[in-house]
């Protein structure tokens, strides 16, 4: 019934909003509760079965889906209640809602989704509806980031198509538990868990494919920005955990690789983030970053079964720590009030790790679960690289309180006391849910952290960046920032493409490819045939080039 | 009883009545003819869904009568038929309530609906052909029903599209007619029978039958629009967006790629097809076919060119389908056939709707006409999405049985295949989507149209938005019995189950 509800009633309410126009006003007082059902979804549990649905759908609450749920429960309540207050009443607020309830719905399916088409319907549905999120402002900036966003996901979606086709092929629409357990055996293993790493590893922005992330969050309308930043990105978490092989069969051997890549995520993308000059483009970039650590933690686990059954609950619980404070910060953004600084330090600390907050008790129990679980490489390396990290954010973090600790411009919207409203719950909720959360689930992980050589070993990074910091923001005058462009790698990509298309415009290269080569051909054939389709000859360059292409795959496939 | 087994008949010559009473029609008779044409299509929705039931209990449908010693007229209603017969019934009704809309004032109406339904009746028939020569008489004349049809505006434009489609389609037709006499003269039947005839035949001698084979496929290729006999289709985008409809949904190229599929699997067999190695080069020419098409509607810049291109694409994948001899593979070739029509008159029917409300004829002229037609708009939506294949669009589910099907018969290259179909699909559909929905408009329309309330006239706007919600519906609902999944699935297991 939960399930009916959590994925039924957004679907509901935006066809309602798209059919019936004038239901905007009514639509948008119910919108923010639309996200509850995921709660009760969360505490109740449940399974439902539609098998004259697509391809037979089957949804579930697994253990692994219910901090994610509590985090999307929560977050996409105080979204929506910050969009209702900045849309009220305004025209725009139609189409807002619309790509709200519909990502939202989406999301709910990423979430509960048992079955490979329907995990891929529900995936497909919050990708191309959160393009509408990304571009709502439809300034030239949110098209561009939103043609960024939309290329990588495509891409991403058109990867795990291939991986879908491939495993449906053996077992049809099957559970995801048996995917998984089917990539493991399967004779084109390593294929498989290319495409599925690489197809979730673009929403979870693991770098280098992370370059859509800091165009497209920051683009979107304050609440958009804190549901991409906060769950949308776990979707891909949500993903991998559901599709990839519990670290069996080639799983292990791809352990260290998906290390590296955490790695480089976590702190590539905390230096590019240092550099930025918007607080919210800071904010996309640390979520990359923290999304690196995340990927640490599923590399881990990759190295074996046991460590994989010990690696969700702190995946999980890491999300669900970073999603709540994430989302905290981001909306934030939409404040107008004076001492907003100090509630965003909160949340920004929480990131950080700070002794008691939800980062700290999210870091212990990661580090736990390394000393545990990694091989004796990285046993030894990673507690001092995750130390090293927690420096990194904080320095980042510290930099993103100075840029936004005053709003710059008042916020929009008419009734700026529900923008708080929606703010302080989640800024409430990730100072309470991960500790309660711990204290009823996992007493002894809570206990671990309150150890005094725990809180030291959290604190130290804090104190040391502080130093860092402050001693940086002493000399800044004489060091000076580079300033990178937000997207980063996208740029020179962007002026690669540009040159391409400019050189090789359908209609402009071929004339003389035609004079030269063609002409003679061409006279020879009957008066006729130039009738039948005058522009038989004028596939573009491009064209040609990706026929060339697929004839040598199919050539390749054949042998 | 009789009458009840004649069933096939039945439909065909309601099309084919309504046709004379139109033709005898004066041309102000408007209301007459209006009352024939949609009392025709729904008598004709009852016939087809009378056989629906009674193919799905097993009974057969028959009607034979002799023309002369060894060519016997054939009708008959085996699943294969009822699939492509329900489709155009069904699309047959709401093309006929928007042609209706769409000539509204126009001259010559009188004509246009008479070839109209005797161009539906020649569906009819295809569909319903028990065997190739009836198969041929009724294509043929379907072909020529079209060609009125197509050059109906007049313009020299139009006559240019009609000439050049008689000239491909005649042509077809004349290889098709040689392949019907080979085999004939080389002793095979011209029967249509589940698994095929004439296996033993083309084990003896499998080069005349492997030039049987590409002449009928050839001569029916062109319908299909198989590359490179594909260049009537774009041309032929002049007539009137009813028309482009039958032609791309209901009749003309689903004649085509039905007529492959009875080749393959009625007169050849699939196994037969398989084993004299012209399956694979069949589906290659299907995914080169697939390729180029969507290629060529990257660069068009007026609508219904590029959804003509992307038909010449999209009709393919049936082909692909069927060419590959596999079960779950054949289910997505077949039930493209269905899912291809719903979501293609969808898209014909939004650029009509544009073209006769607005005015506008070009992918750049859309900006911002999401707001000022947002029905139209949100039913191209959905079909567009369907074409690229989005979950849960019907094109999903073909794209589904497509490629799995064929990983499982080995032939993994056409995973490459869709893919880059569903890339080129994303790339030529969703700018206009941008540009309908996100783009501000270019200028100012007026905010109704006189004598309505809606965004355009509801005989327009009510099939367009039927047909894209059950373009949307076939792939939500595949799951049930009697989707277009589940009916071709017992095709194929009747097929197969030989």
């Amino acid at each position: 019934m939960m399930l009916l509800l959590a994925t039924g009633v957004p679907l509901l309410l935006a066809l309602l909003l798209l059919v019936v126009p004038q239901s905007g006003r009514g639509v948008a007082s119910l919108a923010p509760l639309a996200a509850l059902p995921l709660l009760g979804a969360a505490i109740l549990g449940g399974e439902l079965r539609l098998d004259s649905l697509v391809l037979g759908l089957h949804l579930s609450v697994t253990a692994q889906a219910v901090p994610m749920l509590l985090l999307a429960g929560v977050l996409w309540t105080a979204a929506g209640i910050a969009a209702r207050a900045r849309f009220n009443g305004t025209g725009e607020g139609r189409r807002y809602w619309i790509f709200h309830l519909l990502t939202l719905c989406g999301n709910a399916g990423v979430f509960l989704a048992q079955d490979l088409a329907g995990l891929y319907t529900a995936y497909a549905l919050m990708t191309f509806a959160a393009y509408g999120l990304v571009i709502h402002d439809l300034t030239d900036a949110a098209l561009r980031a939103g043609r960024v966003y939309l290329v990588m996901a495509i891409a991403a979606e058109v990867l795990l198509l291939c991986a879908l086709l491939m495993l449906g092929a053996r077992l049809g629409n099957a559970p995801l538990a048996e995917a998984a357990a089917t990539i493991a055996t399967h004779p084109q293993a390593n294929l498989l868990l290319a495409l599925v790493f690489t197809g979730f590893a673009v929403k979870m922005g693991t770098m280098p494919l992370h370059v859509w992330l800091p165009l497209a969050h920051p683009q979107a309308p304050v609440p958009a920005s804190a549901v991409l930043s906060g769950v949308i990105v776990k979707a891909g978490l949500m993903g991998w955990l559901g599709l990839l092989p519990p670290g069996e069969g080639p799983a292990a051997q791809w352990s260290s690789v998906v290390i590296m890549l955490g790695l480089i995520s976590a702190f590539a993308a905390a230096a590019l983030g240092l550099t930025q000059q918007r607080a919210k483009s800071l904010l996309a970039y640390s979520t990359v970053s923290q999304m690196g650590l995340v990927t640490l933690l599923l590399g881990v686990g990759l190295s074996s079964p046991e460590a994989w059954q010990a690696m969700l609950p702190v995946a999980t619980l890491f999300a669900l720590h970073h999603g709540l404070a994430k989302g905290a910060l981001f909306l934030a953004m939409g404040v107008g009030v004076a001492w907003r600084g100090w509630l965003m330090a909160i949340a920004a600390l929480a990131i950080a790790g700070l002794p008691l907050s939800s980062g700290a008790f999210a870091k212990a129990a990661a580090k736990a679960f390394i000393d545990n679980a990694a091989t004796e490489a990285w046993a030894v390396m990673l507690p001092g690289l995750l130390a090293l990290s927690s420096v990194l954010t904080t320095l980042l973090l510290l930099r993103f309180l100075w840029l936004a600790w005053r709003p710059a411009e008042p916020a929009r919207g008419s009734t700026a006391n529900a923008v708080n409203a929606g703010w302080l719950l989640a800024v409430g909720a990730s100072v309470l849910v991960v500790p309660v959360w711990l204290w009823l689930q996992a007493p002894a992980s809570l206990a671990y952290a309150l150890q005094p050589g725990q809180l030291w070993s959290a604190l130290w990074p804090l104190l040391l960046a502080a130093v860092v910091g402050a001693a940086g923001f002493a000399l800044r005058a004489r060091i000076g920032l580079p300033v990178l462009p937000e997207g980063d790698l996208v740029v020179p990509a962007e002026r690669v493409l540009g040159w391409l298309s400019s050189h090789q415009r359908p209609y402009r290269s071929l004339p003389q490819l035609r004079g030269v080569t063609l002409r003679g051909l061409h006279a020879t054939l009957s008066r006729r045939s130039r009738h039948i389709e005058r522009r038989h000859l004028d596939v573009s360059i491009g064209g040609m080039l990706l026929m060339a292409v697929a004839l040598v795959i199919t050539w390749l496939l054949v042998l | 009883m009789a009458l009840y087994t004649a069933l096939p008949l039945l439909a065909l010559m309601s099309s084919l009545l309504a046709a004379v009473v139109i033709f005898l029609l004066p041309e102000a008779a408007r209301r007459w003819r209006t009352l024939v044409n949609v009392a025709a299509a729904v008598v004709k929705l009852i016939l087809v869904a009378v056989m629906l039931a009674g193919v799905m209990q097993g009974h057969e449908f028959g009607f034979a009568m002799m023309l002369a010693p060894g060519l016997e007229l054939r009708l008959q209603a085996d699943a294969l038929s009822l699939l492509f017969i329900t489709l155009s019934a069904v699309l047959w009704l709401f093309t006929t309530v928007y042609a209706i809309g769409y000539l509204e004032n126009s001259p010559n109406r009188g004509r246009f609906f008479g070839y109209f339904s005797l161009c539906v009746a020649a569906t009819m028939g295809v569909a319903t052909a028990g065997n190739l020569f009836t198969f041929f008489i009724f294509y043929e004349l379907l072909t020529l029903a079209t060609y009125p049809l197509v050059t109906h505006r007049g313009t020299p434009e139009a006559m240019r599209g009609g000439r050049i489609y008689l000239a491909y389609t005649l042509a077809g037709g004349a290889a098709l007619l040689a392949g019907i006499i080979l085999l004939e003269n080389a002793g095979g039947s011209l029967a249509f029978i589940a698994g095929g005839s004439v296996e033993q035949l083309a084990v003896d001698d499998p080069a005349l039958f492997s030039i049987i084979f590409w002449l009928l496929i050839g001569g029916i290729g062109v319908k299909a629009a198989l590359v490179p006999l594909h260049g009537w289709l774009p041309v032929a985008m002049v007539a009137p967006a009813p028309v482009s409809a039958l032609l791309h949904a209901v009749a003309v190229v689903k004649a085509g790629a039905f007529g492959i599929t009875r080749i393959v699997f009625d007169v050849f067999g699939v196994q037969t097809t398989d084993a004299l190695g012209l399956g694979p080069v069949l589906a290659a020419l299907a995914a080169v076919t697939i390729l180029y098409g969507s290629v060529r509607a990257l660069a068009q810049t007026d609508i219904k060119r590029r959804l003509a291109f992307s038909t010449v694409s999209q009709v393919s994948y049936i082909t692909l389908g069927i060419a590959l001899a596999g079960p779950v593979v054949a289910v997505g070739g077949l039930v493209h056939l269905v899912h291809q029509g719903l979501m293609k008159i969808t898209l014909f029917f939004c650029a009509g709707n544009w073209a006769e409300t607005l005015g506008i004829h070009r992918i750049d002229q859309l900006d911002g006409v999401g707001q000022r037609m947002p029905w139209t708009s949100a039913a191209f939506t959905l079909g567009a999405l369907g074409m690229i294949g989005v979950p849960p669009t019907a094109g999903f589910i073909s794209k589904w049985y497509l490629g799995t099907g064929a990983l499982q018969v080995g032939h993994g290259w056409v995973i490459a295949v869709l893919v880059a179909s569903t890339v080129l699909n994303a790339a030529y559909f969703l700018p206009v989507l941008r540009r309908l929905w996100f783009a501000p408009p270019s200028r100012d329309w007026e905010e109704r149209l006189p004598g309505t309330r809606a965004e355009t006239t509801l005989a327009l706007l009510i099939p367009t938005v039927i047909v894209a919600l059950l373009a949307l519906g076939a792939g939500v609902l595949a799951g049930l019995s009697l989707s277009p999944l589940g009916w071709a699935e017992l095709i194929v297991l009747r097929e197969y189950a030989r």
